[in-house]
């Protein structure tokens, strides 16, 4: 008997029982790990995945992917670096989609969900997924994605009926006709969600926005772009299952007599999310006060409203979960969202170079950010632009934010004079405070972090895997130190450096985890030759020098003040050997060379 | 190594707006060879340094920026004695280009604002103050 049992455990769980557990692991890490006990689980884990994300489409060839996963039913593929989104990167840079398209086509056969993040997509390409996968395609998101038009648009609009997610957001698409649009209304009814938010589209016709409403009941999730939002009374009147609703655009030019009419608009019951209302200042605000203890999410980056209107709305939003905001909300708005919005997850203030500069409440600093520590316990996410900060601001956030996961501070260059720097003591309190903490950037100015503090990231980011970091450090001694922790860092971004090109070569070799590295800005040769000190098996070095030919710091100069931008490195592990598709001004290292 | 400072503390009275700065004749003739005089009209930036002139063409908030981090340079070196910022900086202070050019290159780097936070604030300009190009900025890009 007892032999019996010890044969059955050591052949293992019948392979049916395994597939019927294995598709209740989701978490794609904790997939990963099922994958290496064995080869029976590896085979089995890849053949009940039904999700991959590939953070970077050069780390593997397309038919690695599908020669391992026969089943994918969604694929999710990041392109450029995150510095393509600053511009920052040339728009050739690389990351076409055509090489994934084509082999999705022929070897994905389960493919429903397709999710493009900042790559090139071409109109044949679009052609190419819908002549495979057209009749079957749920989802189909090009985010941030450039190189198509409205041509392409018009073919998925015509074969993919099935299509429930159409997602567009801050993609660069040629306007050629709004046509696209109709057929999308004419022949889908099972459209949930929609979003050409923050694309350029201008024949858009609120017509066949209109039709979509109607024909789709399911649609849930709509956001357009700068249509009046007087114009799309009728579609917030008509889609009445509408839950997060995005974009349009405030016309401020009569105020007095178009307050009358804003108010006359009207949000559909259900929403409860709310981003865009671009250019919206005080006269809208009707719209949004009645509906504000029901909103979770709230978006006013792109919205005229001043500190005091921050102020007003965000009183009553006290269910708000997602706040993104410019800095005009001010030290006196966070006291606000600290008071009041005691469900806050998300918060993320960017700058704005806002004009009326000269009260100081009226601006973001380590005063809105304690107090935004203290009141909002539940916080995940703090991205956060200021203009002045201090060390007990950081150890604020470190003492009360314990579920925090991702923290990201800027430190803009408004003021000369900050209260407290450097922020060591701050740093290492916030990182020995936030256990959960896996995503960190810190931006600052020089002395803002000395190597002293930089050290303190090394030792007590313990589980960080992505970290951005901007002036910091002194010295090429501090980036050493650093590299000698940071014992999970798997993606780090480095800008305006002091270190050498030598020392972080140096660095790279020495972080145990690190599997992808951006810097702009260092203290480098012209042509990178000192970043060969880091050449080693399956790890591409990309370079982008500061400028081409034989210049004398002159012209460097005369180039860097007309925004011509300094030397960058890319460098990452590949599986799929160096990249063919790299423009000119991308030079791809190696000691051969 | 007082870059700026001397200018800075010692600014002329000027009938013209605070951000243009006039060293005096006499300043310049008793320029040592690593001190750098800064003048400031409207849309030129001209550099006295070690003997030569050079001539640049900014914007005036460009040229701001670059007073900002030299003061900026020059007011943390003295904190930390030991410990320079910038080596490269230290490094230089026998004199040539190479000092300005890493100021510079700090000042190239200023906190880029995401794409479609730029274009939301170019449009703020254009509704704002009726569109059309902002006066006395050669390097007006219209991207």
């Amino acid at each position: 008997m007892e032999n019996q049992r010890a044969l059955m455990m050591g052949n293992g769980i019948p392979e049916e029982a395994l597939e019927c557990v294995m598709i209740y692991v989701n978490d794609p890490r904790d997939r990963s790990v099922v994958s290496q006990v064995c080869k029976q689980w590896y085979r089995i884990d890849a053949l009940t995945r039904k999700h991959v994300t590939v953070a970077f489409c050069y780390t593997i060839k397309p038919s690695d992917l599908t020669r391992r996963f026969k089943r994918l039913e969604s694929l999710k593929l990041k392109g450029k670096p995150r510095a393509a989104m600053f511009n920052l990167t040339p728009e050739d840079w690389g990351a076409y989609a055509r090489p994934w398209i084509e082999e999705i086509s022929s070897s994905c056969l389960c493919l429903k969900s397709l999710h493009l993040r900042r790559m090139i997509v071409k109109d044949s390409d679009l052609a190419t997924l819908v002549g495979s996968h057209g009749h079957m395609l749920q989802a189909l998101k090009l985010e941030k994605c450039s190189g198509f038009s409205t041509l392409g648009l018009l073919k998925i609009a015509r074969s993919c009926r099935s299509l429930k997610v159409l997602f567009l957001e801050e993609s660069s698409i040629k306007d050629e006709g709004g046509e696209w649009l109709h057929e999308l209304a004419l022949r889908n009814s099972s459209l949930e969600v929609l979003n050409f938010y923050l694309t350029c589209l201008e024949s858009i016709s609120t017509k066949d926005l209109m039709l979509i409403a109607t024909n789709c009941p399911s649609l849930t999730f709509l956001r357009v772009n700068e249509c009046d939002i007087l114009d799309l009374r009728g579609v917030l009147e008509k889609a009445t299952e509408l839950e997060e609703f995005g974009g349009g655009e405030f016309d401020n030019i009569d105020g007095h007599a178009l307050a009358t009419e804003y108010r006359s608009v009207n949000f559909p019951p259900r929403v409860i999310s709310l981003v865009g209302l671009n250019y919206m200042s005080d006269t809208g605000l009707p719209l949004l006060l009645p509906r504000a203890c029901n909103l979770m999410k709230l978006d006013l980056q792109f919205t005229f409203l001043s500190t005091e209107n921050h102020c007003e709305l965000l009183h009553l939003c006290t269910n708000l979960e997602v706040l993104e905001v410019r800095n005009v909300i001010g030290d006196r708005g966070l006291e606000a969202v600290a008071n009041h919005c005691k469900k806050l997850r998300r918060l993320r203030v960017e700058a704005g170079e806002e004009e009326d500069e000269d009260d100081e409440q009226r601006l973001v600093s380590h005063r809105g950010l304690s107090m935004i520590a203290q009141g909002c316990l539940n916080l995940e996410f703090i991205a956060i632009h200021v203009t002045d900060i201090s060390n007990s601001a950081l150890e604020a956030v470190g003492e009360y934010c314990k579920n925090l996961r991702d923290f990201r501070l800027v430190l803009l260059d408004k003021e000369e004079k900050i209260t407290d720097l450097p922020l060591d003591n701050g740093v290492m309190a916030l990182l020995l405070g936030c256990s959960k903490l896996n995503r960190f950037g810190l931006y600052l100015r020089p002395g803002g972090l000395t190597d002293t503090g930089l050290d303190y990231i090394g030792k007590y980011s313990t589980n960080v895997r992505w970290m951005l970091l901007g002036f910091v450090g002194e010295s090429d001694k501090g980036l050493i130190e650093f590299s000698k922790g940071c014992s999970k860092l798997e993606r780090l971004e480095m800008r305006g450096c002091c270190f050498s090109g030598s020392a972080i070569a140096a660095a790279v070799l020495n972080l145990k985890s690190l599997k992808y590295i951006w810097v702009q800005g260092y203290q480098g040769t012209a042509t990178g030759k000192e970043l060969l000190a880091m050449s080693r098996p399956f790890w591409n070095i990309e370079f982008i020098p500061p400028s081409t030919g034989t210049r004398d710091e002159l012209d460097v100069m005369e180039e860097e003040m007309s925004g011509h931008q300094p030397a960058q490195i890319l460098a990452y592990y590949s599986l799929a050997g160096r990249r063919t598709d790299n423009p000119k001004s991308v030079i791809l290292l190696s000691p051969d060379s | 190594m007082n870059i700026l400072s001397q200018n800075h503390q010692e600014k002329p009275p000027s009938e013209e707006s605070s951000e243009n700065l006039t060293a005096s004749p006499e300043q310049n003739n008793i320029t040592e060879p690593n001190e750098i005089n800064v003048q400031f009209p409207s849309s030129l930036l001209t550099i006295f340094y070690a003997g030569k002139v050079n001539v640049y063409h900014v914007s005036a908030d460009k040229a701001k920026t670059i007073m900002k981090m030299a003061s900026r340079i020059n007011a943390s070196t003295p904190s930390t004695p030991s410990t320079p910022i910038n080596p490269s900086l230290s490094v230089a202070a026998s004199g040539g280009r190479t000092q300005i050019t890493h100021m510079i290159k700090s000042v190239a780097l200023p906190t880029t604002p995401k794409f479609s936070i730029q274009r939301f604030l170019e449009k703020r300009k254009e509704r704002l103050h009726g569109g059309g190009m902002a006066p006395y900025s050669p390097h007006y890009k219209t991207e």
